[in-house]
């Protein structure tokens, strides 16, 4: 944002409104906790000291970028998932109509490939795909390790230690895909996953897909809605009765090893609809919350 | 002709080499006929069974029962306002696409045009991480249960037809009161209130209370289907019902069910989100069991629509 002024400015310093006081600055050439390249957000108040004359030129570009995958036809090695494109393309054309975030691609059964999930480490193309936005969104089938393509490229299965989701660009990854946040193994399973992404949202159990909830998630989270509860408030609204055993979930990088009591990736919103903190590459610690869909009981 | 036959082997093991190293090496196993096979009737991924059984006495067959027609709901601005006051709200009463809001503090309300859901949410407590929603402070089962269907009666917001049906816990990681152990607690206590028509449960319909520490009210949400009776029709016995679960398959987490056990059998009526199409609440069986696999065993539940004359779709 402040790139136009080149090296006319100094530090630039943003208030915090819900807690009064200011952040950490950011220092032009700065590293660390000072750097420059920390992300600052349209409507929220900052000082900035210059030191020279200078313009500073509102951007009409996008600043923050998303894409989706989905899978629904699985060739008859699983069976079809219905409305896994009605889903992703709900929420990417829905987001894609916010001032903030640029679409970059949607991709649908066997366009949407393991290797654009996957690390270069281990032979993926991640870089060049889902971590190369800032939000991506997977609609398919899953399991406890990981979820699942339609097509070999590279495999069908993404398995969770394939996965360093944040070391080019992502933050937050939704996968609405059965399993994958489950209770006793996320931790064991993701946390290598996390190289400066934020959380993923995913269910502890089967999951469920509907055509008006990824529109529905993308809504609330341009409403201002944490991407928790836009996640909680989403799947809460449209799945369909089950047995009482549904629940969604959300993995959160914690920043400093205290669970109960600062703000937290748990706590972040879309950028420019909200507050939001980076996590380091390797936090310290995550939290982790599941909310039952509570359609279910009664006979 | 011999150096010629080792060129060939050659080759071929060469291919059969590399044929090998682009099999992938955790392929999803699956078998196309039974997807094939068995009839989708219901949202969730459906897998069949060999051999189903019941382990209990089923309940004694209806022989007919009431289909009811869905009924639109719309909401007006004023309607919106009024249900807003019974939670002591004021307005303004904002738009925003498809719903009306008010924002208060600490309460959001917001109710659907089109459909009559309704949230009021005290977010940033809600599923957060607030000290007042530890474990100890929250309500136990039998207080929440009253807290919930008092605020509801009080505040004339219990749904006409609707019954207490169940309590569940939302949870969160925290940290145990000795330090720095990661410790999974509920932090939020739901209080149900279930639709009910001709005397069965409308699962999917009613209203529930999510309650915190000192029985604060954290949420409200209520996702109800207005109807009107359409007409009475013969229905599945109980025997017949765990008979469709052939051709339907169940819904299970366990890889490859060799076998299931039936061990629940109601009857019901099955009600999907609001604005999805569904033009009639049909009778519909609940079937809840075990399940063995291969290598593990779970649970499964399935609906089966009960009534042959409307077909086997749920909705």
């Amino acid at each position: 944002m402040l790139l136009p002024l080149g090296s006319a400015w100094a530090t630039a310093q943003g208030y915090d409104a819900g807690v009064q006081d200011y952040e950490v600055s950011m220092i032009n050439g700065g590293t660390g906790s000072h750097s420059d390249q920390r992300l600052m957000f349209p409507g929220k108040a900052y000082w900035v000291y210059v030191t020279a004359e200078g313009d500073l030129i509102r951007s009409y570009y996008r600043s923050y970028s998303f894409c989706a995958e989905w899978v629904g036809d699985y060739h008859g090695m699983q069976a079809p998932l219905a409305w896994a494109d009605e889903e992703a393309a709900g929420f990417y054309n829905t987001l894609a109509g916010s001032s903030l975030w640029a679409g970059q691609f949607i991709s649908g059964n066997d366009a949407a490939m393991e290797r654009h999930w996957k690390d270069p480490a281990f032979g993926g193309v991640d870089s060049d795909y889902i971590d190369n936005a800032h939000l991506a969104f997977f609609v398919g089938h899953g399991w406890e390790g990981g979820f699942v393509f339609g097509t070999a490229a590279d495999d069908y299965n993404l398995e969770y230690d394939e996965a360093r989701w944040g070391n080019t660009k992502t933050d937050w990854i939704i996968l609405g895909s059965c399993n994958t946040l489950n209770e006793s193994t996320y931790r064991e399973n993701w946390e290598d996953a996390f190289e400066g992404l934020h959380s993923i949202c995913g269910f502890d159990t089967i999951g469920g897909t509907h055509p008006d909830m990824g529109s529905h998630f993308a809504t609330k989270l341009m409403q201002g809605l944490t991407i928790k509860d836009a996640w909680f408030e989403a799947t809460d609204r449209w799945v369909f009765p089950s047995d009482g055993n549904l629940n969604a979930a959300i993995m959160a990088a914690d920043i400093d090893g205290d669970l109960s009591t600062t703000p937290d990736c748990l706590d972040d919103h879309l950028y420019g609809y909200g507050t939001s903190i980076n996590p380091p590459g390797d936090p310290p610690d995550f939290q982790y919350k599941k909310h039952e869909c509570n359609w279910l009981d009664g006979v | 002709m011999m150096k010629g036959q080792i060129v060939i082997g050659l080759a071929i093991l060469v291919m059969i080499v590399a044929g090998t190293m682009v099999i992938p090496s955790e392929y999803p196993k699956g078998n196309e006929d039974e997807y094939t096979r068995l009839e989708i009737t219901g949202p969730y991924l459906v897998k069949g069974v060999p051999q189903i059984s019941s382990a209990i006495v089923l309940p004694e067959r209806l022989e007919q029962a009431m289909v009811y027609k869905t009924v639109d709901t719309t909401v007006s601005k004023d309607d919106a306002l009024k249900m807003a006051e019974k939670f002591g709200m004021s307005g303004p009463v904002e738009e925003y696409g498809t719903s009306y809001f008010i924002k208060g503090s600490p309460y959001t309300f917001e109710i659907e045009k089109e459909t009559g859901y309704m949230t009021y949410t005290w977010y940033g407590r809600w599923m957060g991480s607030n000290e007042r929603d530890r474990p100890e402070y929250l309500p136990t089962d039998e207080e929440a249960r009253k807290i919930a269907g008092m605020f509801l009666i009080s505040n004339d917001l219990m749904p006409e037809g609707a019954a207490y049906s169940g309590i569940s816990h939302d949870r969160g990681a925290m940290l145990s009161a000795e330090g720095n152990e990661t410790v999974v607690a509920d932090q939020g206590t739901t209080v149900m209130f279930t639709g009910r028509l001709s005397n069965l449960s409308v699962v999917g319909s009613g209203i529930y209370v999510t309650l915190g520490g000192d029985g604060d009210v954290l949420r409200i949400v209520k996702r109800w289907r207005d109807v009107e009776p359409y007409k009475e029709f013969s229905i599945l016995s109980p025997e017949e019902a765990i008979e469709e679960l052939r051709q339907t398959g169940v819904v299970t987490e366990v890889r490859s069910p060799m076998r299931a056990i039936v061990d629940e059998v109601k009857l019901c009526y099955y009600a999907t989100p609001p604005r999805t199409e569904q033009p009639y609440l049909k009778p519909t069986y609940y079937i809840h069991g075990t399940v063995e696999g291969e290598s593990e065993t779970g649970t499964f539940f399935q609906y089966i629509q009960a009534v042959p004359e409307l077909g086997r779709g749920l909705y």
